[in-house]
């Protein structure tokens, strides 16, 4: 039996729900707050391939005594381990695709969305000292994250990765591999919010099918079963730190 | 389409161009190798735009196909040919495998970049005349890859950054340490990709960190690298390098017995 822990119906948590909602996969939901992992999950991190998680990018799904975590590679253990849910074309052509999104979406979107959702709606009250979260930069963001952040400029930025996933959209169908897949439910759980962030992003104009599929999402029972779990009114405004903008630049 | 041709266009087997070269010769995938030299912009002329408009490197063709994502590219060759497996067996480890990747490629990878293209590139680029610097970088597709390139020439890296760098180097090295004395190698009992990954990213830290990386303070590593250095795919992969980059594999030469101390 699957033990899924989780924050809200947003973002990274929603991922795993959705796909586990895709077919009679039986789980045990463990909602958690806006905390860190190593103080909502027992045990965290149980092996390195958890602290090596540094960006402690939730939720935690637990199988057979392994905690598997990162959403994305999450999606990709369900879609590995039940392919009957058929979340995953095996052709190593779409596979690479569906990496290759997914790359995209953890490093070129989702750190601008968590950065812009954390400037509009902070984590409520005085920051604790998270004293045992490893690395330091990620105590150090909990701690940002409960105060008032600069998100100036990170719609712009996001702009150039939207119109790449918008050009992915063109040449296919109505999902970005040829058919439904873990890509459509990584996409659509990180671009969720942006109407609300950053209007005119994926619901302008310059983006229709990338609108196009965020509606039909929208409408997906495994998609409003997953948002059903929300303990929150508003759970697309429940945001907690994630992976960091490249330091790069 | 496993039998179409591949190509893997890269420039040394080193960080990103590495990976889809060492994972070819660990299947067992015959390649042609076009090398591209990276201090000279050749990833950012017409021959190879039109093979890969963003101009990053490495790209794989295969086929009428390319791939241009390199840590991808390695699972593509993988599940697309025939040849001893570079990924575990099981789910959780394939999982594992994955979480190393991307430590690799997120967190330890772009530190050691930071400081590696700050006391190599920019200073071998620099040399360059200045004219045609600027013309380079306003050829690169990328803004994110022209932001990059402007700092290695400019000698734009902070010395906050640079520390950050350092700081997230050295906790990587005493993680991977820490990891290896527990596990064969990093996804677990069998060599996989996560090891390709890592190993062209690594394979310089004891000159690049000797502080932290050295036979006294981390002997676990320094055998996982020893050990890896013996692969014969390694040896044939870095047989392509054509700069002093590639020498750097001689570090690991386990020392001879009787030598002079």
């Amino acid at each position: 039996m699957i033990t899924l822990y989780h924050g809200e119906p947003n973002l990274f948590a929603l991922k795993p729900l959705i796909a586990l909602e895709e077919g009679d996969v039986a789980y045990q939901s463990r909602p958690i707050a806006q905390l860190p992992l190593e103080t909502a999950v027992p045990g965290y991190p149980a092996e390195t391939a958890q602290a090596i998680n540094v960006e402690r990018e939730g939720p935690v799904l637990v199988e057979h005594g392994v905690m598997i975590t990162g959403s994305f590679f999450l999606l990709e253990y369900l879609a590995e381990t039940r392919p009957e849910l058929g979340l995953l074309p095996a052709d190593p052509l779409a596979r690479y695709t569906a990496r290759g999104i997914g790359q995209t979406v953890a490093n070129m979107v989702a750190p601008f969305v968590v950065g812009l959702g954390l400037a509009r709606y902070p984590i409520a009250g005085a920051a604790p000292d998270y004293a045992g979260i490893d690395p330091v930069e990620r105590r150090e963001a909990w701690i940002a994250a409960h105060g008032s952040t600069d998100a100036t400029g990170h719609a712009d930025r996001l702009r150039p990765t939207i119109a790449k996933l918008e050009k992915l959209l063109e040449a296919g169908g109505e999902w970005f591999l040829c058919s439904f897949s873990i890509v459509d439910i990584d996409v659509f759980a990180v671009l969720r919010n942006l109407p609300d962030l950053a209007p005119g992003l994926v619901d302008g104009g310059d983006t229709p099918r990338l609108a196009a599929l965020l509606a039909r999402m929208e409408q997906r029972p495994s998609v409003l079963s997953a948002l059903a779990r929300a303990t929150h009114a508003h759970p697309e405004r429940v945001f907690a730190p994630g992976p960091e903008i490249s330091r790069w630049g | 389409m496993a039998a179409a041709p591949i190509t893997i266009y890269h420039w040394e087997p080193n960080a990103n161009s590495g990976k889809p070269m060492l994972a070819a010769e660990e299947k067992g995938v015959a390649y042609d190798s076009v090398y591209l030299d990276l201090l000279s912009f050749d990833q950012h002329k017409p021959d190879y735009l039109a093979v890969n408009p963003n101009g990053t490197i490495p790209a794989l063709k295969h086929g009428s196909v390319v791939l241009t994502e390199s840590t991808p590219m390695m699972e593509y060759i993988d599940e697309a040919f025939e040849g001893p497996p570079l990924r575990p067996a099981d789910a959780a480890g394939r999982w594992r495998m994955r979480m190393w990747m991307r430590f690799i490629d997120n967190y330890m990878g772009p530190s050691l970049s930071m400081i590696g293209w700050n006391v190599g590139i920019g200073p071998a680029v620099r040399q360059k005349d200045p004219a045609e610097l600027a013309a380079a970088i306003d050829r690169i597709p990328l803004e994110a890859r022209r932001v990059a390139w402007r700092k290695a020439i400019y000698n734009e890296f902070s010395e906050a950054e640079l520390t950050e760098s350092r700081r997230r180097l050295h906790y990587s090295v005493r993680l991977m340490e820490a990891h290896l004395a527990k596990s064969r190698y990093l996804a677990g009992d069998s060599y996989s990709l996560a090891d390709v990954d890592a190993f062209n990213s690594c394979y310089g830290l004891p000159a690049m960190v000797p502080e932290v990386c050295n036979d006294a303070d981390t002997p676990t590593l320094l055998e996982w690298l020893r050990t890896l250095r013996e692969r014969p795919a390694v040896e044939k992969t870095w047989a392509k390098s054509r700069t002093s980059r590639g020498l750097r594999l001689s570090l690991l030469d386990r020392p001879v017995k009787g030598d002079a101390q």
